[in-house]
């Protein structure tokens, strides 16, 4: 028989706000515990929760980078449920009004649904040390969305696929700075099975909390997999939340499935709620940034960028503007992007700050443009960059770093090295091609490496005959 | 006895330098150490802080506020910064708030004079002043009866002259009953009027914060101090705050709507009723016209009010679980036990009944009894918004009885909803009322009836009760 899996992610996002969504503490990551705490955030007797505007539209903001209708009424409502790290015994959330629905993720040619968008408080941590267990209230009250999608997705790819999507989006439009190891995003699968061409749903099992884009599609690949050789052998998957392990590459259960209608939720009455005007959205809409995709579809259009350049300079929001303000300044943007990806990438550290100005790169591709100098000067000369900021131009007249494009003064660098070289020259001419390699090794190292490599190799060619 | 004046009264000999604010702290602090020790209204009193405020207000002599120099006592679910907010539960008995409720720094703001925390029902839950965990509170006009809830020590200390004032908060008639039963007059603020922040309350859809005193007049006075907007309170709202500019106009020519439906009610007791009777006549007099009315949803109210308040309060109360303040159970070996011992030592019965019940109707959901309440909430606005196109106020008694005594036997629980079957109707909508007292009964225990009017009409009120008062004189 044929499968088809079905599957639908729950995305928890952060939003890069000031302050948290109902009191005035900063929302900052990695802080001493329970710096960043007040008696709203700590659920003290008495104390009422006051709304963030700012988080409100910044996930007005999402739903509209996710193709999402803005519901212009939505309400808090109470999830209730106790834990230590939930300081009023319930988590103020939106549960029957979302504030955004039905919008989509193209992810190449098929849409992904998304159910809805709503606005949720963090929860605090809780920190085990030996036989003790602490509280951290600092993530307590840190504003976040939940993306929910439709169950659209049929493999682990276009799980990863859709993720890489909506990381983009949620980053160009600085909804969230969307980093998995600090938890600013976190990734809930729902994994099910069907036989293929039917339209109900099988049982349902639902992995949490996966760390990366990758384990992702690795978790459903093998939950695909494991329920497939159930239904094989005549059983059906448990209801029930399961965990990844990255180490052995498996789900491994976690607890069953609890039902959310166990869950106690009613409407938050501590909170108005939400009105939001058709001209306020508009006023959002008229201030979204470029997505990646428009991004994208200018850098093939006007740049002639490839997709593996775009995908590259789109990872990150200030690779992009960085681009795009080195682009503006060079000759060939294209050339510009090479050595972005290729040399100046090479460089980065784990921060992932570019330590050279934009104008820079433009300077060294520009006289790599004017065949002043060739690639490897550009090489050496961003490396140089990275260390200090110096004017490109200058430098390279004062260190005579130009490249050699006079035949004459070529030729002497060539016949000098065939001179000295002579079992090389013999060894090409008994017809080992790949002597020629050797040589032209030999004379960018005389010249410094300032050979222009079209004319040396034309030259070389001529003097071996 | 200064204390026996009203504050208006306060005010004059005030501002003539009559009287000194220590003479008149003093007064009420004789008669709290006089008289508490039978009435139980305070929990907490702040005798030190007081004389230090008085003698800070005479050495400066400039009052700036009507409300300086005036003695006023808070209740003790509002938080006040460095003084025990218990809510008369033994959940919360050593918590000391290191912020204030807004309504207690507006009270600062004007100078006024902190006497204590009084006593309540546990959490404001409950209707008799016989739920604190430290001690139940007694009716000063007969100290084997209550004082009624869940603002008893509020009232009790108004009606025993140990405060001029006090606050106290209304979830389902909070203010309103134990106002009547103690003979003094409470104002339960249209929703939104009086900031919440602060305020320890367990059903955030009903609940505001109040004036108790022993005129009409004070009450006005204290409610333009404490009411306006904040922005710490998203329910609170900006409204007109001049509640005095009618206060002396008289009632001529205005018309009251007297609900049938209550009217004909076989629990209300025959005192009460002669009573409720008696103001008819007194606003008549007062060039009132009396109408009879139907409100048919009104029954739906008790029923709609407990629903509403219980599913809330489950989860508001669902913070107090031992892990960051209030009480903590001594020995537990998990999470889980830790939660059911702490919570299960530290509230009383009524709260704990509320809780289950309201658990009840949130996990309950094939019955949709909360939608249900919530639609007869919207019917039973819509009823009072097309009565108040014509009429001033809603009269009708305070409660069915006059302050129970304590030890009486109640058939049933549901018996005693029943004495919230004319406030409740007032938190489901959000209207303001005000409760004050007509006459006392045949045991001596005060009677009261109670106004409503339409949102932000509270200077209807105080008109309807400032002439009736007068006319009224001396309670008898």
């Amino acid at each position: 028989m044929k499968y088809e899996a079905v599957i639908g992610l729950e995305v928890h996002v952060e939003l890069k706000t000031n302050t948290k969504l109902f009191c005035g503490c900063r929302n900052e990551f990695g802080k001493k515990p329970n710096t960043l705490v007040c008696p709203v955030c700590a659920g003290m007797p008495g104390t009422l929760p006051r709304l963030n505007k700012e988080a409100v539209n910044l996930a007005i903001k999402a739903g509209i980078g996710l193709n999402c209708k803005i519901n212009k009424f939505s309400r808090f409502d109470r999830k209730n449920y106790y834990y230590p790290d939930l300081p009023k015994g319930y988590q103020t959330t939106q549960y029957e009004m979302p504030l955004c629905t039905d919008g989509y993720i193209d992810i190449g040619g098929r849409k992904i649904g998304i159910e809805r968008i709503h606005l949720e408080e963090d929860a605090g941590k809780l920190i085990h040390e030996e036989d003790k267990t602490f509280v951290d209230f600092n993530r307590s009250g840190v504003p976040l969305i939940e993306i929910v999608s439709r169950p659209d997705i049929r493999s682990g790819e276009e799980a990863a696929l859709y993720l890489k999507k909506l990381r983009g989006i949620l980053l160009f439009t600085g909804v969230s700075d969307c980093k998995m190891n600090e938890g600013s995003m976190r990734v809930d699968v729902n994994v099910s099975v069907r036989p293929k061409g039917l339209s109900f749903f099988g049982a349902k099992t639902e992995i949490k909390n996966i760390n990366s884009f990758q384990y992702t599609q690795e978790a459903i690949g093998y939950e695909i997999n494991r329920h497939i050789e159930l239904y094989e052998n005549g059983k059906t998957p448990e209801n029930e939340t399961r965990r990844y392990d990255e180490k052995s590459k498996k789900t491994y259960t976690m607890r069953a499935k609890e039902d959310s209608s166990l869950y106690m939720y009613l409407p938050d009455t501590e909170l108005v709620p939400l009105d939001i005007s058709e001209e306020e959205i508009d006023e959002i809409r008229k201030k979204m940034p470029l997505l990646p995709e428009e991004r994208e579809k200018m850098y093939v259009k006007e740049h002639g960028l490839s997709d593996f350049d775009c995908e590259n300079i789109l990872q990150e929001v200030h690779f992009a503007e960085y681009f795009e303000e080195a682009a503006k300044l060079s000759k060939d943007a294209k050339n510009s992007a090479n050595l972005l990806i290729t040399q100046i990438f090479s460089l980065l550290e784990s921060d992932k700050v570019i330590k050279i100005k934009p104008l820079r790169l433009a300077e060294v591709s520009n006289l790599m443009t004017d065949e002043v100098i060739n690639s490897s000067t550009a090489k050496k000369l961003l490396e140089k960059l990275w260390e200090e900021d110096f004017d490109v131009e200058n430098y390279v007249k004062e260190n005579k770093l130009f490249q050699i494009n006079e035949k004459d003064v070529l030729s002497r660098y060539i016949d000098e090295a065939m001179e000295e070289n002579q079992k090389i020259v013999d060894d090409y001419r008994k017809g080992k091609k790949k002597a020629l390699k050797a040589l032209t090794g030999i004379v960018m190292a005389k010249t410094r490496g300032r050979a222009n490599p079209r004319l040396l190799n034309t030259l070389l060619n001529e003097k071996l005959g | 006895m200064p204390n026996r004046l009203s504050i208006s009264e306060c005010i004059k000999l005030l501002d003539n330098r009559e009287i000194k604010v220590t003479e008149l702290v003093n007064a009420y602090l004789r008669e709290i150490e006089n008289r508490d020790e039978e009435i139980n209204a305070f929990i907490t009193v702040t005798k030190d802080e007081a004389l230090e405020k008085a003698e800070e207000l005479d050495r400066k002599g400039k009052r700036i506020s009507p409300l300086s120099g005036i003695p006023g006592g808070i209740k003790d679910n509002i938080c006040t910064k460095n003084i025990n907010t218990t809510c008369a539960s033994k959940m919360l008995k050593d918590f000391v708030p290191k912020y204030s409720a807004t309504v207690y720094e507006r009270l600062l703001d004007n100078d006024f004079v902190m006497l204590g925390k009084l006593n309540m029902d546990e959490f404001a839950i409950g209707g008799g002043g016989e739920y604190s965990y430290f001690k139940p509170v007694k009716n000063p006009y007969n100290i084997s009866h209550m004082a009624g809830g869940s603002s008893s020590g509020s009232a009790a200390s108004v009606a025993a002259f140990e405060c001029a004032f006090s606050l106290g908060t209304d979830t389902g008639g909070s203010i309103l009953k134990p106002s009547s039963y103690c003979g003094v007059v409470g104002m339960k603020p249209t929703f939104g009027t009086v900031s919440r922040y602060g305020v320890v309350g367990f059903a955030p859809s009903l609940e505001q914060t109040g004036p108790i005193t022993r005129t009409v007049l004070d009450n006005a006075i204290v409610l333009s101090k404490i009411a306006g907007h904040d922005e710490k309170d998203p329910c609170s709202i900006k409204r007109d705050l001049d509640f005095l500019q009618d206060i002396d106009k008289g009632l001529k020519g205005l018309k009251i709507a007297v609900p049938k439906e209550l009217m004909d009610m076989d629990v209300i007791q025959r005192d009460v009723r002669k009573c409720y009777e008696k103001s008819f006549e007194i606003f008549k007099e007062l060039g009132c016209q009396v109408d009879v009315v139907s409100m048919p949803s009104l029954q739906y109210s008790l029923s709609a009010y407990y629903a509403i308040s219980s599913s809330e309060s489950a989860s508001t109360l669902a913070r107090y679980d031992g892990i960051r303040y209030g009480h903590r159970t001594k020995e537990y070996s998990n999470i889980e036990e830790l939660y059911e011992k702490t919570r299960g030592e530290g509230f009383g019965i009524d709260v704990k009944k509320r809780i289950l019940f309201g658990t009840f109707l949130l996990v309950e959901k094939e019955k949709n009894y909360l939608d249900k309440a919530r639609k007869a909430r919207t019917i039973l606005m819509n009823e009072y918004e097309r009565l108040f196109k014509e009429y001033s106020i809603v009269l009708t008694p305070a409660s069915p009885i006059t302050a129970p005594a304590f030890g009486e036997k109640q058939s049933n629980a549901l018996e005693k909803y029943y004495e919230d079957i004319f406030t409740t109707p007032i938190n489901l909508c959000g209207i303001p009322a005000l409760s004050m007292p007509v006459c006392k009964d045949s045991n001596g225990l005060p009677v009261g009836i109670i106004l409503s009017a339409r949102h932000y009409d509270e200077k209807t009120l105080y008109r309807f009760g400032h002439a009736f008062e007068a006319a009224r004189g001396i309670l008898k």
